[in-house]
């Protein structure tokens, strides 16, 4: 399965992966900061997790840049999935980033569940589970390319991911009923939203659009929460 | 949930903000109270806190007192702000 992206949207994609990466390195720059002060191990996760993620974000940032001026021939929609069977540079960004947002979210994960050891000792026999079951799906699928730049897998891991950390930071809205942690809840729900649309960005091309308008939206929301914070 | 056992800077921040509610000014016995610590303890965060500028002791009398400094309520806000970011995302500082 092939992603589509409109003509019209070229570099754009990569403007929203750089904008996010730079906004994630900025909140991960502020976690060390309070981890400095604290010694908490939560701040901690949350410092490692945006870093990983901004990290990812900035590798498919160069990695689409890249594949735009390399593309040849794309004119009306551009299919960047697998152009062939070799293992190539984009893919490896693809897998990079992968590998990256999913470990950033886990982080997240150990961050709000670090003091409650019977949940996230539940909560790792699930997600291992959840491993070996996509792990022998991927097996029964012989021909799956797991760095093809669409991977459902990792779209649909993240946003089950994303859904978990959503709710913790809803919680803590409901706790706390302010505007920052209501924009924390909302980032998190938008970049979920962004792995929710790629789902079916295969489907059409707007729908990679608006993927990535969630994603936009996800880390202005968040870049407009440390505004907020900053000017009080 | 915090950690049990204050770190240094947990416990330079809650003498700071002691003194800076008590209008900028406290007396050592007052701050021993207000920031949770013992007296044979509280010299050694007091120097600390003078050394880097962030309040300043005057006697009147007999008396000591402790006052913050404009460094020291610098320093405070921008815990503050850390505090806020660190509030939003609901892991407290």
């Amino acid at each position: 399965m092939n992603i589509l992206v409109p003509s019209w949207f070229y570099g754009f994609d990569s403007f929203v992966y750089l904008l996010s990466a730079l906004v994630g390195f900025t909140l991960s720059l502020y976690f060390h900061k309070i981890h400095s002060l604290s010694s908490i191990r939560r701040h901690e996760y949350f410092y490692f997790g945006f870093l990983l993620f901004s990290i990812g974000l900035f590798i498919l940032a160069v990695s689409s840049v890249y594949s735009y001026v390399s593309y040849e021939g794309c004119t009306v929609g551009c299919k960047l999935g697998i152009l062939d069977d070799t293992f190539s540079m984009e893919d490896f960004a693809y897998m990079m980033y992968f590998g990256f947002s999913l470990l950033a979210y886990l982080m997240f994960i150990f961050a709000y569940e670090h003091e409650d050891v019977r949940l996230s000792k539940i909560f790792a026999l699930l997600f291992i589970a959840y491993l070996i079951l996509i792990s022998l799906l991927l097996a029964m699928q012989r021909s799956y390319k797991i760095w093809h730049s669409y991977s459902e897998y990792f779209h649909l891991t993240a946003l089950m991911m994303l859904v978990f950390i959503s709710f913790r930071a809803l919680t803590n809205f409901y706790d706390k009923r302010n505007l920052n942690s209501f924009l924390v809840v909302m980032s998190f729900g938008l970049i979920a939203g962004f792995h929710l649309f790629y789902l079916f960005s295969s489907v059409d091309a707007l729908v990679y659009v608006i993927a990535h308008g969630s994603m936009l939206a996800g880390f202005i929301t968040l870049l407009a929460m440390v505004a907020t914070v900053r000017k009080k | 949930m915090n950690d049990p056992r204050r770190t240094k800077m947990q416990i330079y921040i809650d003498i700071l903000r002691a003194v800076q509610k008590a209008n900028g000014k406290m007396k050592k016995t007052h701050i021993v109270y207000k920031a949770n610590l013992t007296h044979s303890r509280l010299g050694e965060y007091l120097n600390h806190l003078m050394s880097n500028e962030f309040i300043t002791e005057q006697k009147m009398g007999t008396q000591t007192f402790y006052t913050i400094t404009g460094k020291g309520e610098g320093f405070l806000n921008g815990v503050n702000k850390l505090k806020g970011i660190a509030d939003a995302f609901g892991v407290p500082l």
